[in-house]
């Protein structure tokens, strides 16, 4: 019985003239993390906020102009603090849009068999891995990088006329990298911890677990700790906060009538970082090993 | 005629379970049907050729390209359909096969209009963008089916295509492999339905414990077995089986009352009247045995099972007293 009108015809063009095969991935994979309705609503507000920054830039500045302020002799000096709270919002905001959207990143490839279909085609184990951390990018920059540049774009255009406009540009360049490795770290996380299983329910518990318990921990041993801030060395999102003052300088964050010298923490400044890259080094590790788990594939 | 691939003393071991012993078989264009029990080897023959297992000993090119080096360029010349599901329910169909025909290397224009041609090729256009996960079991075959075909393969590996379907979809699956083996396409079939292999291919490739037992036209598996008549009696059929077995013939079926006599090389069925005669029983039916695909599958199996098994009685270390 025919349930077609014309013959099989076979494909005259050529095959490899594509785009690279990790871009492929990246790009369908983002298409699929696109499609749930949450992953728009959830940008009203997560967008909000931003704007909230946008419209804190043009405060600060009226203040400064109105009532003078900043630090030492220039009163228009920028401390800082705006900048590290841009930047630690971000690591929030990503992880609750990778928990909204994210989980599936590899876990649904593997829940759903699609990775056996992806593997019978001339795609590589690499071009694979590249192009989910390409898509989780892409959908974290949604959130951070674009937002950030934009609230980047309005605090440049409003410091131009200022003499700490240099200083307000080198502070804004280290949210911009710092949101850059911060969102990488953060891919990596997700894609390890989402190779871990094929449910995705169990994917966004355990980056909750990730994400919160360590945070809870850490504030606790702070509280008990006054004044210290090395508790923030026991989670995520400490670890890149602190992270991101090492870039933004801990002026922002001295004592009334303490000096920008004293404010320098009882940690060593690189303690951070190699939080930061021990946990980047562990989810390649885990994307490593599960990779080389999976039989049968290029 | 074009060979698809070669083997050569080709060993695939997981661990201590060896998945192919040795296999060495040179296989032409055409239509294939890939044929065995459940652990026969198939699967891992199929990925070994996709190139997405290393075997561990001997030599295999796949479309004049060895392996495992030519990997990537013999991907991207087959087209696999899996046996299970394997979608995200959220893709539409026209997304699948366009991801399908772009992970092949087809430009995302050309893997877009190719996806549309396909899926109304294979019965799908209204539903082109519909998500899978709505599609009925025959749909989702044949959007699989679909994404096989959309960047052109020389060769493609279809296992099990017809699971799950209607008799009616089963008859347009089929008539699908047709329409594309007719169009020059190499096809090669994994199923466990035999009536599929007699609709659709020309050659049958049977594997059995990682080895091949059979490869060759379906004709020739059947005339494996020509000097085989089927015989009923009017009564007493013992006496008839003791009378041949006598005489050296071998009885390999008695189906309610119907024995299916294999006279040994050269005999001629007077034979089985001979016996009938000194046994003194009736002779009602003697026909020559029309052997079905099916049975001669399960025959050229039990030959391989019965040879297997004799080869490792006489290897057994003997006991002495």
């Amino acid at each position: 019985m025919s349930i077609r009108d014309q013959s099989y015809k076979n494909y005259e063009g050529t095959l490899g003239a594509g785009s690279p095969l990790w871009w492929v991935v990246a790009t369908h994979s983002l298409r699929l993390h696109w499609h749930f309705v949450r992953s728009k609503l959830l940008l009203f507000p997560i967008y909000f906020v931003f704007i909230l920054f946008i419209l804190a830039t043009f405060g600060e500045r009226m203040l400064a102009k109105t009532f003078g302020g900043g630090l030492g002799a220039d009163p228009e000096a920028i401390s800082g603090f705006y900048e590290y709270a841009l930047g630690y919002l971000q690591v929030w905001v990503v992880a609750l849009y990778f928990a909204s959207s994210g989980g599936g990143v590899v876990a649904e490839d593997l829940r759903y068999r699609t990775i056996q279909l992806y593997f019978s085609k001339p795609l590589g184990k690499a071009d694979y891995i590249i192009g989910k951390f390409a898509s989780l990018f892409m959908l974290g920059s949604i959130v951070t990088l674009i937002p950030t540049l934009l609230v980047v774009l309005v605090r440049m255009l409003v410091f131009v006329p200022s003499p700490s406009f240099s200083d307000v540009a080198l502070k804004l360049a280290a949210v911009v990298g710092y949101d850059i490795v911060m969102l990488a770290v953060m891919c990596l996380m997700m894609m390890a911890l989402s190779s871990l299983t094929p449910r995705t329910g169990y994917v966004v518990l355990a980056w909750a677990g990730l994400m919160l318990i360590p945070s809870v921990v850490s504030t606790v041993v702070g509280l008990v700790r006054t004044g210290e801030e090395w508790p923030g060395l026991l989670s995520v999102a400490g670890s890149l906060g602190l992270g991101l003052k090492t870039l933004v300088g801990y002026e922002g964050f001295a004592q009334p009538g303490q000096l920008a010298a004293e404010a320098l923490p009882e940690y060593m400044t690189w303690a951070p970082w190699c939080v930061v890259l021990a946990l980047a080094a562990g989810a390649v590790g885990i994307l490593y090993w599960r990779t080389s788990k999976l039989e049968g594939i290029a | 005629m074009t060979v698809l691939f070669e083997l050569h003393n080709v060993r695939k071991s997981y661990g201590d379970f060896v998945a192919i012993k040795g296999l060495t078989v040179k296989v032409e264009a055409g239509t294939i049907g890939l044929l065995g029990p459940n652990g026969a080897g198939k699967s891992t023959l199929i990925k070994t050729l996709l190139g997405l297992l290393e075997f561990n000993e001997g030599q295999a090119t796949v479309l004049g390209h060895r392996l495992p080096e030519g990997g990537e360029v013999i991907r991207r010349q087959i087209g696999y359909m899996p046996e299970n599901d394997c979608y995200i329910p959220r893709m539409t169909a026209v997304h699948y096969c366009t991801y399908a025909g772009q992970l092949c290397g087809m430009t995302a224009g050309d893997a877009f209009q190719r996806a549309h041609e396909m899926l109304h090729y294979v019965g799908l256009g209204e539903a082109r963008y519909r998500q899978m996960g709505t599609f009925s079991t025959g749909m989702k075959q044949r959007v699989k089916l679909a994404q096989a075909l959309v960047h052109g393969p020389k060769l493609v590996f279809l296992d099990e295509p017809t699971n799950g379907l209607d008799p009616q979809g089963r008859d347009q699956m089929l008539s699908l492999i047709n329409d594309v083996s007719a169009q020059g396409v190499s096809v090669m079939l994994s199923t466990h339905i035999l009536h599929d292999v007699e609709q659709t291919c020309d050659r049958a490739l049977l594997l059995n414990r990682g080895q091949v037992i059979h490869y060759g036209t379906l004709e020739a598996m059947k005339d494996d077995r020509r000097n085989n008549y089927e015989v009923r009696v009017k009564e007493r059929p013992e006496a008839l089986v003791a009378a041949l077995r006598d005489r050296k013939v071998q009885i390999d079926e008695d189906r309610g009352g119907t024995l299916v006599v294999t006279l040994p090389e050269g005999g001629e069925p007077g034979l089985i009247f001979e016996a009938a005669a000194s046994a003194s029983v009736q002779v009602r039916h003697m026909v020559p045995y029309n052997l079905t695909l099916e049975t001669a599958f399960l025959n050229i199996l039990k030959e391989a099972q019965e040879a297997e098994a004799a080869s490792k009685a006489s290897s057994a270390p003997s006991v002495r007293a």
